[in-house]
């Protein structure tokens, strides 16, 4: 059985390593597609619609629609594919990801400062979009930065600490019988004397005591 | 995880991720 395993670690490496260039390819493609897609309506004023009842002023293309909605999507979709075949190499895939977070948000925001900073003529104020560019850069730094930390342990030989351990945190001590057992002194650590089995009152009278008379009346 | 071996997955991720943004280009240009 250890011998079948071992003849089929390399397979499975070569496999998620097939898995995981295929995402990666996949999720840059899309990448690449919302950015274009996204500098295109933008050239156009930054805004296209259509349906609906009310007036528009800027007509999406089919073009527009279709590579933005797959684009979105095939983002989502290549990103777990590359997330699959890391994992099944056995590798983080909480690195890759922190990385492809400052990609998305690194390239939308070089977007927004680019076309805010040269806006299109039909768009009077872009100040609006210099904001965002701000924004999706501070976003992608927050991936960034603890992707690169990562790297850096990676390169010094640091080996990984696992984000989630497959065994529980915390576990029970539980007694065995070779290992000497603490006495048990819980009621002794208690100021009053507290009964190890709880007595329930009787309404039977105890010797010595009397009965309570009864009242005149209720007889 | 062997040195090389990590360079290998590295090297796949990154020709991958250049393929995927020449087919994304080709792909945008084409539909827009």
């Amino acid at each position: 059985m250890e011998q079948a395993a071992g003849a089929d670690r390399p397979r499975r490496q070569v496999m998620a390593l097939a898995i995981a260039a295929i995402g990666a390819a996949g999720f840059a493609a899309s990448l690449t597609g919302l950015y274009v897609g996204m500098r295109d309506v933008m050239e156009v004023g930054g805004f296209c619609a259509r349906g609906g009842p009310y007036v528009i002023g800027t007509e999406c293309t089919d073009g527009q629609v279709i590579l933005m909605v797959v684009s979105v999507l095939g983002l989502l979709v290549f990103w777990g594919v590359h997330a699959a075949g890391t994992s099944l190499g056995g590798r983080s895939a909480f690195a890759t990801s922190l990385l492809m977070w400052g990609a998305i948000f690194g390239a939308l925001g070089w977007n927004f400062l680019y076309m805010g900073l040269d806006p299109p003529q039909q768009v009077g104020s872009a100040w609006g979009w210099i904001v965002s560019g701000v924004v999706f850069w501070a976003m992608a730094l927050a991936g960034l930065i603890p992707a690169a930390a990562i790297a850096i342990r990676w390169l010094r030989g640091v080996p990984e600490q696992p984000a989630f351990t497959k065994g529980p945190l915390v576990r029970a001590a539980v007694p065995t019988a070779a290992a000497p057992t603490a006495p048990d002194n819980r009621h002794e650590a208690s100021p009053t004397p507290v009964p190890k089995r709880l007595v329930m009152p009787t309404n039977e009278p105890r010797s010595g005591e009397q009965e309570p008379e009864q009242h005149e009346d209720e007889q | 995880m062997s040195g090389t071996a990590d360079l290998v997955w590295l090297a796949a991720n990154v020709v991958g991720a250049a393929a995927g943004i020449a087919i994304g280009i080709l792909a945008a240009n084409a539909i827009l």
